[in-house]
């Protein structure tokens, strides 16, 4: 008899626990979906962010020739090719580790 | 413009480039910091000053028919620093991302010498303003244009480049604090 009531007793637990278990995990996973596929947006905006930025800054240093036609020092003018190229660098490693974070 | 407008300029003008040549009150080699803004007209009769007077405050109110879009104050600059200025907004519209703002590379020099002082910027400027079906980029090349040095006693801001078309103006100046 008293095991009787333990398998009953067992079986009542398990049978209320496990849909809520499963119905827990359910939401969890689709939780978790959510945000992941959220954290892909985000990841895929901050790249195409980083793209557009990068894209900008190669077409600078076209730019640069204007400033020697403009009259400045060719000196200066390399400086400053050196630090926007310095730029496209840091960008071109933010963009691989945005896409490595995807 | 009026014949007081002009007279006050070149009294302006004469004023600022005497202490930049002949003053050497503050001491040379001491760094100074490169102060840069940007205004746009809000008032189409407004009219741009060659040189402004007054600091930051007095600067800013004085632009009464032009709004601020960038204020920018480098510490301690040194010869050859190349000083970056940006102010854009990337905004995503229905044509992909739009840009609209402003981006700076400037360079600065300081050939100051023990007996007198100088300083110096130029470089580009873009004036962005892309996207919502505008696709206006304008390169605006600033040549090297020596600046006014408030440690000199006269709170001047010398105007860089005006871009008539966007009433975009550029204005400089060097200081100590």
């Amino acid at each position: 008899m008293k095991r009787h009531l333990i398998a009953m007793t067992l079986a009542a637990v398990f049978a209320l626990t496990a849909p809520l278990n499963l119905s827990d995990t359910g939401s969890s996973t689709g939780y978790q979906q959510a945000v992941a596929a959220e954290s892909s947006v985000d990841g895929m905006k901050r790249l195409n962010l980083i793209i557009k930025k990068l894209r900008d800054a190669m077409g600078s240093m076209k730019d640069f020739d204007e400033l020697e036609k403009a009259g400045l020092n060719k000196k200066d003018v390399d400086r400053m090719r050196q630090a926007m190229e310095s730029k496209i660098r840091q960008m071109m490693e933010d963009a691989i580790y945005a896409i490595r974070s995807l | 413009m009026s014949a007081f407008a002009v007279i006050k300029k070149v009294v302006l003008i004469s004023l600022v480039a005497w202490l930049a040549l002949f003053s050497t009150e503050s001491v040379a080699g001491d760094a100074r910091n490169v102060n840069f803004a940007a205004f746009q007209k809000v008032d189409p009769n407004f009219e741009f000053d060659p040189i402004v007077l007054g600091k930051f405050s007095d600067f800013i109110s004085v632009m009464d028919g032009a709004q601020i879009l960038i204020l920018s104050h480098t510490a301690d600059s040194i010869n050859n620093d190349v000083i970056n200025i940006q102010q854009d907004v990337l905004r995503q519209g229905k044509e992909g991302l739009g840009d609209v703002g402003i981006n700076c590379q400037l360079s600065y020099l300081d050939e100051s010498t023990p007996e007198s002082t100088s300083y110096e910027i130029g470089g580009f400027c873009k004036i962005l303003d892309v996207g919502d079906g505008h696709e206006n980029k304008l390169l605006a090349v600033i040549p090297m244009t020596g600046l006014p040095d408030t440690a000199q006693g006269v709170d001047a801001w010398i105007m860089l480049y005006e871009d008539e078309a966007s009433g975009t103006a550029f204005y400089a100046n060097v200081s100590v604090h």
